[in-house]
């Protein structure tokens, strides 16, 4: 296998050098379009995310190239200079690569584990890849091999179950208490960056009428224009609160903003129509009595931490179920890579085992003493022979097939090729076959088989 | 399934025939109870799914208790739910029925989860009376004796999916009020889903009941029945149950009410559904009682 990716991440870099390495999704093919012709024929996919930059790639000798592919990935080399960058970037090879990706791709790398966002940024890598025309025979099928692991991860663990972040959790309580966001109303009373998002989350998932209540008008109108609602004087909120289905409140007021008898008057105008209220201001905005009214539902921000917290911990619980699965893809993957290398080994291990077994029964037969035996006789001899050659080689055979499973195809080949003599240079070949062919990076240097 | 007399009345044949209408009853049971046991782990267990496989079970369930009722109702050429396991298994066919044809228009996750486990229970409530026959004859027969017993199991079946729409929808309020998201609130539909649900499904039942109803006067006045039936405390229940059905729907369609006070209401409706069908023959007498086998339960 010739794979390996080159990257940083939240784990390995601060956000100031993370951002040289970070590419829109404008800039990305450009980018790829840049290492490609600087490594012509390679295999390339650059994942570009606000916590990672990678460049998954093969037929490049990685260990060689390391400097000049982190300054490629450098947005802009005057910022940071690629010796001062290149300590935060991590390569991997190999199977390790193939673990990287999968664990990438599954959200266990990932900075709030079970975040199923990830997996369609690399899915759209490989989709821009394949328009640049920068995949081939190794890196696309081994993405493939990484969504179908990720896949089985989120279905079969826990690892994606319960939102953990303050938006997406309102969201996950509106749509618990409406069934189309689309034709409901929010209401967003003061213009903190959390409500932003909350508000933002809300829309991603069809909210469309916004109401913004703010005590700075052009704050609140700045507000409104960006998410194309209406802004409304701060003095009316008691007006419009029956029209709210959901009110996300952020305000700095040092006092209750929201009245328990405002909202008992909006709900008795709604006729029961249920309410959400997300708090997420400090000190609180909406009177805690709201939450004892009929038909209303109302959340802290506190409430939220506890269950975003509650639901990262049973996140952390299948981390370990989940890691065994990659671990599985990486030997799928593994297996799929020596397919070729393995039936050319077995072939051989057949080949070996006739040509053994012919050599020795012609030699037996042609003595005098056999040399009489009628066919039939002669047949059931060359039948046991047979039987006996193939029970022998039966055990290497299986742990050739575990060692191709287990990615150790390689080395069990070499110790093959000493122990039954097999021709040196089609056991090279065999190893040749385990990846494409290496194209020849464009400063001339043999691509190693890494 | 059964008319008139009891076992002992019939030829071999028809001994044998029994005997084979028993084992298909006991397989439609076994399929309801495998149902709901698979859309209860499809609920509650760790893993969902499950849930396709529960409805396709209760489906050959339900197939093969609607065979049996026909082919019960074919043989007496009537119908044939006057034992109390054919009126326990016709109540759950109304039930199923209307639930499958739910999720033909608007496919809602998770309420089968507490929908079939309620049929199975409703028909093992009736398994110790599988096989026996009907007490009595009934007085009354006719076309409208048909519309009557028919529409009124469809509206049982059809409030009964309401007012456990209305359930789900308190424990998911429940759920809200309390900030408990557990593995049930995360399957369950949403508030505003049950609620249009309920909605609709109380419209239906409120229409189906008052047919009901009328084909029941109906059939009375044609057979000369006399006042007995109109002070009969079955009659009575089911007009009650009927004004509540008129309350829900005035309060839905004319004062357009939602939220918990309605579902509150919907589930005491089932009370009253449940005391009609099953509670005031145990404790009060009644003409329907002619349905009455082995103190057991009635038709509608």
């Amino acid at each position: 296998m010739t794979a390996a990716v080159v990257g940083l991440s939240f784990r390995t870099a601060p956000i100031e050098l993370r951002e040289q390495a970070a590419f829109r999704a404008d800039e990305a093919p450009v980018a790829l379009q840049r290492i490609g012709a600087a490594f012509p024929g390679a295999e390339l996919v650059l994942v570009s995310t606000c916590n990672r930059t990678e460049l998954y790639l093969s037929g490049i000798d990685v260990d060689a190239n390391k400097g000049r592919l982190v300054s490629l990935l450098l947005k802009t080399p005057a910022g940071v200079a690629p010796a001062d960058a290149e300590p935060h970037f991590y390569v991997k090879r190999d199977l390790e690569a193939v673990e990287h990706l999968i664990s990438v791709a599954a959200s266990l790398d990932a900075m709030v584990v079970g975040e199923t966002e990830i997996l369609g940024q690399v899915k759209q890598a490989l989709l821009l890849a394949e328009q640049t025309g920068t995949t081939g025979k190794v890196l696309h099928p081994l993405f493939q091999q990484a969504f179908k692991t990720a896949k089985r991860v989120h279905s079969e663990t826990d690892i994606c179950r319960g939102r953990v972040s303050v938006s997406s959790l309102a969201v996950e309580f509106a749509e618990k208490v409406f069934d189309n966001l689309g034709a409901k109303t929010v209401m967003l009373v003061g213009a903190g960056e959390t409500a932003e998002l909350a508000l933002k989350s809300l829309m991603d998932r069809g909210a469309r009428d916004v109401l913004v209540l703010n005590r700075s008008a052009e704050r609140g109108q700045a507000l409104a224009d960006r998410c194309g609602g209406r802004a409304i004087q701060f003095d009316l909120l008691d007006d419009y609160l029956p029209r709210a289905d959901i009110v996300i409140s952020s305000t700095s007021a040092p006092h209750f903003v929201i009245h328990a008898a405002a909202v008992q008057r909006a709900v008795a105008i709604r006729r029961g129509r249920p309410m959400l209220l997300v708090d997420i201001a400090v000190p609180r905005d909406i009177d805690p009595a709201v939450g004892q009214i009929k038909d209303v539902y109302l959340y802290y921000i506190d409430d939220l931490h506890r269950i975003a917290v509650s639901n990262l911990a049973k996140r952390q619980t299948a981390v370990e179920q989940a890691w065994k699965i990659v671990r599985e893809g990486v030997a799928e993957a593994a297996a799929m890579f020596e397919g070729p290398g393995l039936r050319l080994l077995l072939r051989k291990f057949d080949e070996h085992g006739r040509e053994v077994c012919e050599t020795a029964l012609q030699r037996a037969l042609a003595r005098e003493k056999l040399a009489a035996l009628p066919e039939p006789c002669r047949e059931e001899i060359r039948a046991l022979a047979q039987k006996i050659v193939g029970k022998m080689l039966a055990q290497p055979r299986e742990a050739v097939k575990r060692a191709a499973r287990n990615g150790e195809l390689e080395n069990y080949t070499r110790v093959v090729n000493d122990l039954f003599g097999f021709d040196t240079k089609a056991a090279g070949a065999v190893k040749m076959e385990t990846g494409p062919a290496a194209p020849e990076p464009a400063d001339g240097r043999k691509g190693s088989n890494t | 399934m059964l008319c008139g007399g009891g076992i002992g009345l019939r030829s071999h044949r028809e001994g044998r025939k029994l005997r084979i209408e028993l084992i298909v009853a006991v397989v439609g049971v076994a399929c309801y109870v495998a149902a709901a046991l698979l859309a209860l782990f499809s609920l509650l267990g760790s893993r969902p799914g499950g849930e396709r496989a529960s409805f396709g079970l209760m489906a050959v369930g339900g197939a093969a208790l609607a065979g049996l009722l026909v082919l019960g109702g074919a043989r007496c050429a009537s119908i044939s739910v006057f034992n109390r396991f054919d009126a326990m298994a016709c109540y759950a066919l109304a039930l199923s029925g209307a639930y499958l044809l739910l999720t033909l228009f608007r496919y809602t996750r998770g309420i089968g989860g507490i929908i079939i486990p309620y049929a199975a229970i409703i028909l093992l409530c009736g398994i110790s009376a599988l096989g026996k026959g009907a007490a009595a004859t009934v007085p009354v027969q006719g076309p409208w004796l048909m519309a009557h017993v028919l529409t009124a199991y469809a509206a049982y079946g059809v409030f009964t999916l309401a007012s456990i729409c209305a359930a789900i929808y308190l424990m998911q309020d429940s759920s809200l009020k309390r900030k408990r998201c557990g593995v049930v609130w995360e399957r369950l539909p949403s508030l505003e889903t049950l609620d249009q649900l309920m909605s609709r499904l109380v419209g239906l039942a409120f229409l189906l009941f008052s047919v009901a109803i009328i084909a029941g006067f109906i059939l009375v006045h044609a057979s000369g029945g006399g006042d007995e039936w109109f002070t009969d405390p079955k009659v009575g229940a089911s007009v009650a149950t009927w004004i509540l059905l008129a309350v829900l729907v005035h309060m839905r369609a004319s004062v357009d009410r939602h939220g918990r006070g309605v579902a509150l209401l919907t589930v005491t409706g089932l009370a009253c559904l449940l005391f009609t069908f099953v509670g005031v023959h145990l404790i009060a007498g009644s003409v329907h009682a002619y349905l009455r086998v082995f103190g057991g339960l009635p038709g509608p």
